[in-house]
């Protein structure tokens, strides 16, 4: 009996042996490995174009200028960037919003030279209401031409409550924004008893919205 | 009376082995071994992330795994793919003579066409692969007198030889550091990218 006992625990244990390297017996296996990207979001200036000459006896520029970007994304899906544009006055170069839309599209350029610096109101001179060569001294304005719809990308209405234009981009990649200022000056913008020599300046920005 | 003794001690001594016989047995048992082996990872790690402003694998990836076996010269085959809109394709390269080889991750929430693992495999362009990265692998850990790894730079996988019975431990490490060049752009999808490794007994 005791044998016969012994002789099934023998005969039992290697039938648990035989199982048990039948079951962890994999002759393959796979593994996936992962790495995470998140959203790529940027906007770089072209850095050309950025500056020209004012024609002293009409107030004209020469060749227009091109303050232009490249959006760059990795994101397909619908993204708000929006442009605005300032102008400097006073010595400490505060920024005045700088964009006239109620009559065409227009942006002011204020002369940022020592001792002619513009003025904030000179600046609201032009952007709003009937502009006055003797109310906008060293501020001129000129025609603003942003980059149009295109494509994936496409121009909003402006946002007169933030002062700002709306941009949606659908696309991942470079997407370029090309806007120019050009031509003869905002009339009631440029005489040449109220603007003097020097540097006249504007900001534009273009930002994703956060 | 020397024979009627001699016959009284053989008849003990064969009666006391028939008592014997009758409470203890003797039975051979012959179980054979079969051979046999197995494979399975073991951990490491498994995920990093990547630089969106750089495409830059920012910490590096070392999936472990396990060969095990009671055979003398076990071969496995490390391979690995990545999902395309083609379905999944051979992910490994190597830059000529099996120098320096690559593997190619693929966006899993936007799947690339296979185009873009093939422009990556030929001659990368930043347009031409979206979707799709190469960042460099290194050769499975080899143990010293218990495996041997080679390249199959016609097939691109890795064959490891397991020269005894045992266990052998090794793994795939792509290091961290910057994406091959012409293979990141801002035209990579955000997402996870991934390629899979299958380790097989050949």
């Amino acid at each position: 009996m005791k044998n016969k006992f012994l002789l099934s625990l023998l005969a039992g244990g290697i039938v648990c042996l035989a199982t048990s390297q039948i079951s962890f017996a994999a002759t393959s296996a796979t593994q996936t490995v992962t790495a995470s990207l998140d959203a790529v979001r940027s906007v770089v200036g072209k850095g050309t174009g950025l500056t020209s000459t004012i024609t002293g006896a009409t107030g004209a520029l020469t060749s227009p200028l091109a303050p232009s970007f490249i959006i760059s994304t990795n994101c397909p899906d619908s993204q708000t960037l929006y442009m605005t544009a300032t102008a400097p006055y006073g010595v400490g170069a505060i920024a005045e919003q700088a964009l006239r839309t109620s009559d065409g599209i227009y942006i002011a350029l204020a002369n940022t030279s020592s001792g002619k610096e513009a003025t904030q109101g000179a600046i609201q001179n032009v952007v709003g209401g009937s502009p006055s060569t003797t109310s906008n001294g060293n501020v001129i304005g000129y025609l603003f031409t942003p980059q149009a719809t295109s494509g994936n990308l496409t121009l909003g209405t402006w946002d007169s409550g933030n002062t700002r234009w709306p941009y949606t981009l659908a696309q991942s990649g470079d997407t370029d924004v090309d806007n120019s200022i050009s031509g003869s000056p905002l009339s009631g913008t440029y005489s040449t008893d109220n603007d003097e020599c020097g540097a006249y300046q504007a900001t534009i920005t273009l930002a994703f919205a956060p | 009376m020397f024979n009627r003794i001699f016959i009284t001690i053989i008849i003990l001594l064969v009666s006391t082995s028939q008592a014997f016989a009758a409470r203890t047995n003797s039975t051979f048992l012959d179980a054979d071994v079969e051979s046999w082996q197995s494979l399975n990872f073991t951990g490491g790690t498994i995920s990093s992330t990547i630089s969106c402003g750089t495409g830059n694998l920012i910490t590096t990836i070392r999936p472990t795994f396990r060969i095990r076996s009671n055979i003398f010269g076990s071969n496995v085959r490390v391979s690995v793919a990545s999902n395309t809109l083609s379905g999944f394709t051979n992910a490994i390269f190597d830059t000529g003579g099996g120098a320096t080889k690559y593997v190619i991750l693929t966006n899993s929430d936007d799947l690339p066409p296979l185009s873009s693992v093939t422009n990556i495999k030929t001659s990368p362009t930043i347009l031409g692969n979206p979707n799709a990265i190469a960042y460099e692998v290194l050769d499975p850990d080899e143990q010293f007198l218990r495996t041997n790894v080679t390249y199959d730079d016609v097939n691109d996988y890795w064959n490891i030889e397991k020269f005894f019975p045992g266990t052998a431990n090794s793994d795939l490490e792509i290091p961290s550091g910057p994406a091959l060049s012409n293979t990141f752009g801002t035209n990579d999808a955000s997402g996870d990218y991934e390629a899979t490794i299958t380790i097989s007994f050949i």
